[in-house]
């Protein structure tokens, strides 16, 4: 099975943090081609890095992760030699995978879902949310997929691009009768929750309900559990998987304010 | 409320002559026998009237003697040969008083009386004949090569002496099933699709057509000049899908969403005729829970139930909250509809005079034809995104909506004659569109100043809005503040919500400003008492509809006398064009 990946990539120090450098290695185990796109200020030691692991694009920064996916994506999806069985998108908004890639898409390919992610939120309308998703063989093999990048722009804001790209690929995708799934609802059954749940599940990544942690629920702990008490118990548990995570929250923090508040810098999509 | 002068000619039919002379005058005889086709007049007296009334009066005055007909279906001659000499005997009043005993007034008046009920006839009915079974409204417009109704009836009057024989013959009509029988198995439906710049939108679209459980469909899609994507995508699910056909409008550049229905419209093979518009989409038992619905109902059209997302909260458009509110009209949505491609012909091309409502005014057409049959299944889902900018909705006025509103769903002779007889005292309307809460507010605070027997107030929501709150909102305002509740099945704007107040109004008509203000509420309601009280005071009464700009009227006149807005007899665009 030929697997294609494209993971978005931004940091404003233009790093590459060890627990990016982590995803990717990871991903590039599953991944026969591996694109990196990346709207940061590389500098030349991580420019060095992203392409270690694949083909880098290096694009400015604007329209969020749907952009740089469609960067990547889109000039394999419409080759003339496209025959990829699975194609995969992720970007570095969380820390993981906290298992094998290989145990995940094995583990969600017997699920059957022809799309799926790590979770799928309920919020306004069920959707998966798009820092992690695959896309099985009948979706790679249909023109939606193709033609769903192709309409891809920059939007305005970043819930337009929620509104727009996140929930409207799981609407076209259900809508087309593709079935949706999400590792979460198959590990633990979880029952629909009102919230994200990413936040509200959090510790369903202590076992193995969830291969990813979402570095926002790290850093600004929207769920009110204790932002130190989460990181504590996922150092103690992952030690090798969250190496420089504290830190690069630290570094992170003020710059990710400041592209809340406004300023043209990259956004989290989910 | 529904103006007769529209209603078909051949449902109406002619009035039964009694042979009792009618003691009403001859001018109202003639307005309430239906009889009497102001357009027809207005081509042979060369000149525009206001409204029928005024065109009857000329008429009875001047025109009958000067050879002028009412109806191309009222041949004086043909009713009596020896003439109609005497000044006092009109022919008209006389045939409609029963004078006449059983003559016809027309050489083919029980043809289309008798003939021309049964669709099936209709298709093989010749010439003249065929022309008016054809014709079901003024706005019908018959496909003859090109020729259309109104031209036809402008040659009428310049040719009066043309042969029936030398008449083109009647465009044959698709075959329209037999609504008491099944549909044929795998009946076709065509479905339109308008797009214009929606590379995403429509996907979703064509989608929910592709998964429908019923098979028997072919989709026509028609891009209206986008100048992105859209068409490349169009042609990549094309080329992967033989059903679907990816048409153009004809001209460079957009021609809007009307002329690319009526691409689609022309293109269709199907024996019934389905929309979508692109930020549509369907269930996928979308078509077989309508078209079960249509062999149920032995009808040939069915609406069924839309949904839409606004924010997080879905609104279901479902049956009339409140049918005595609204008269018995529910939302109006075209991705709903599904009708046999008769009735499609009957009602005639979309209006692309019409920017913004084209789909209003047609639906609308369709439902004067005949009975719409209704699902309870709320199967057409409307996602609204709010980063698209350039919908219709965010780009043109509201007050198109008003020209089809005008058009289809207000009496204005009724209107007229009601507002002639209001109770004196002033009558404040406010066009409540969101907020439901400031409006209430709004109330409480006018009622603080001004009890119902002084000032009654008038609040028109939308149909269309969240149904949650309604009806705790109407229970605030009814029970406890005294207002009176009317419910507007399009959107609502000030002239419209001043329309539907009129028709029960006091003598006085305030429209609320477009923003909540107390102060600017009682400040108009102050001049409206003055006014009534016989203080001079700034009362400015509506400027004829050729001078005025409607789209100011809230802003503007915001005191009127109802009767004064009875006399608009409809919204026309011109009437908003200009300064």
């Amino acid at each position: 099975m030929s697997t294609l990946a494209a993971f978005a990539h931004f940091d404003p120090d233009g790093m590459v943090a060890p627990h990016v450098e982590r995803h990717l290695r990871e991903l590039a185990t599953v991944a026969d081609r591996l694109v990196v796109v990346s709207t940061a200020p590389l500098t030349e030691r991580s420019r060095a890095t992203l392409s270690g692991y694949g083909r880098l694009i290096e694009r400015e920064n604007v329209g969020y992760d749907f952009c740089s996916w469609r960067a990547g994506l889109l000039p394999e999806l419409t080759s003339s030699s496209n025959s990829w069985d699975r194609v995969l998108i992720s970007n570095d908004s969380c820390v993981g995978p906290l298992l094998s890639y290989q145990r995940i898409l094995t583990e969600m390919s017997a699920s059957g879902a022809d799309v799926w992610g790590v979770a799928l939120s309920r919020q306004f309308e069920p959707h998966i949310q798009s820092f992690f998703v695959c896309f099985e063989a009948p979706v790679v093999r249909s023109p939606l997929l193709g033609a769903f990048w192709n309409a891809v722009t920059p939007l305005a804001n970043r819930w337009f691009v929620v509104n727009r790209y996140e929930l409207g690929l799981s609407r076209l995708m259900r809508t087309a009768g593709f079935t949706l799934g999400s590792y979460l609802d198959v590990k633990t059954g979880s029952q629909p929750v009102d919230g994200n749940p990413m936040i509200v599940h959090w510790d369903k990544a202590l076992g193995d309900g969830l291969p990813f942690v979402k570095v926002e629920v790290l850093r600004d702990d929207p769920g009110g559990f204790g932002a130190e008490t989460m990181l504590t118990r996922f150092e103690e548990r992952f030690p090798v998987e969250f190496e420089g995570v504290r830190e690069y929250i630290e570094r992170t923090r003020e710059a990710i304010a400041i592209a809340r508040s406004g300023s043209p810098v990259h956004e989290e999509t989910a | 409320m529904r103006r007769p002068s529209l209603a078909p000619l051949r449902v109406r039919g002619f009035p039964v002559a009694d042979g009792r002379p009618h003691e009403a005058e001859p001018e109202q005889l003639v307005l309430r026998s239906g009889v009497f086709d102001r357009a027809w007049y207005e081509l042979q007296a060369g000149q525009s009237f206001p409204h029928d009334r005024a065109a009857i009066a000329h008429y009875l005055e001047r025109g009958r003697v000067s050879g002028l007909t009412p109806s191309p279906l009222f041949d004086p001659a043909y009713l009596d040969p020896s003439g109609w000499r005497a000044v006092e005997q009109d022919p008209l009043v006389s045939y409609l008083c029963g004078a006449t005993g059983d003559h016809d007034p027309h050489p083919l008046f029980n043809e289309v009386k008798q003939r021309a009920r049964t669709t099936a006839i209709r298709a093989d009915l010749p010439g003249l004949v065929g022309f008016f079974a054809l014709s079901s409204s003024r706005r019908a417009l018959l496909s003859l090569g090109g020729v259309s109704w109104p031209d036809a009836r402008r040659s009428m009057v310049r040719c009066l002496a043309l042969e029936p024989g030398t008449w083109p013959a009647p465009h044959p009509l698709h075959p329209d099933p037999d609504p008491s029988q099944v549909p044929p198995e795998g009946a076709l439906v065509s479905v339109v699709l308008p797009v214009r710049n929606r590379p995403l939108h429509v996907l979703t679209a064509i989608a929910s057509v592709q998964t429908q459980t019923y098979p028997g469909w072919e989709l026509l899609v028609v891009d209206d000049g986008s100048t992105d994507v859209t068409g490349a995508n169009l042609a990549l699910l094309a080329a992967a899908d033989p059903r679907i056909r990816v048409l153009t409008t004809p001209t460079d550049g957009p021609t809007g969403v009307a002329a690319a229905r009526n691409v689609g419209m022309a293109a269709a093979k199907g024996a019934y005729i389905a929309f979508l518009d692109s930020d549509y989409l369907w269930e996928p038992g979308h078509l077989e829970a309508a078209l079960a619905a249509l062999r149920a109902a032995a009808t040939s059209a069915v609406q069924t139930r839309t949904r839409r997302r606004i924010g997080k909260e879905w609104v279901d458009a479902g049956p009339p909250l409140d049918a005595s509110r609204s008269e018995g009209r529910p939302r109006a949505d075209i991705n709903g509809l599904i009708l046999t491609r008769g009735l499609a012909d009957e009602a005639g091309p979309f209006d692309e005079g019409l920017v913004r409502g084209s789909d209003l005014d047609w639906y609308w057409r369709v439902q004067d034809l005949g009975p719409l049959a209704r699902t309870d299944v709320a199967s057409a889902l409307e996602h609204v995104d709010p980063s698209v900018t350039t919908s219709l909705s965010r780009t043109q006025p509201s007050w198109w909506l008003d020209v089809a509103f005008a058009q289809h769903l207000v009496d204005w002779e009724g209107l007229r004659t009601a507002t002639r007889q209001r109770p004196p005292g002033v009558t404040f309307v406010i066009a409540a569109r969101t907020e439901r809460g400031r409006t209430i507010d709004r109330v409480r605070a006018l009622r603080e100043h001004h009890p119902p027997k002084q000032v009654e107030i008038v609040v028109v929501f939308s149909e269309s809005g969240p149904r949650a709150v309604w009806s705790s909102a109407f229970t605030v305002l009814e029970a406890r503040l005294g207002a009176t509740v009317l419910l507007h099945p399009a959107a609502t704007t000030g002239p419209s919500a001043m329309t539907l107040a009129a028709g029960t109004a006091r003598r006085l008509l305030v429209l609320g400003a477009d923003a909540a203000d107390p102060a600017e509420d009682r400040a108009r309601v102050a001049r409206a008492l003055a006014h009534v009280e016989g203080t001079p005071a700034e009362v400015r009464t509506q400027p004829r509809p050729d001078t005025s700009r409607l789209g100011r009227l809230a802003a503007a006149c915001t005191v009127v006398s109802a009767a004064d807005y009875a006399d608009l007899d409809g919204y026309e665009p011109a009437a908003y064009a200009g300064g």
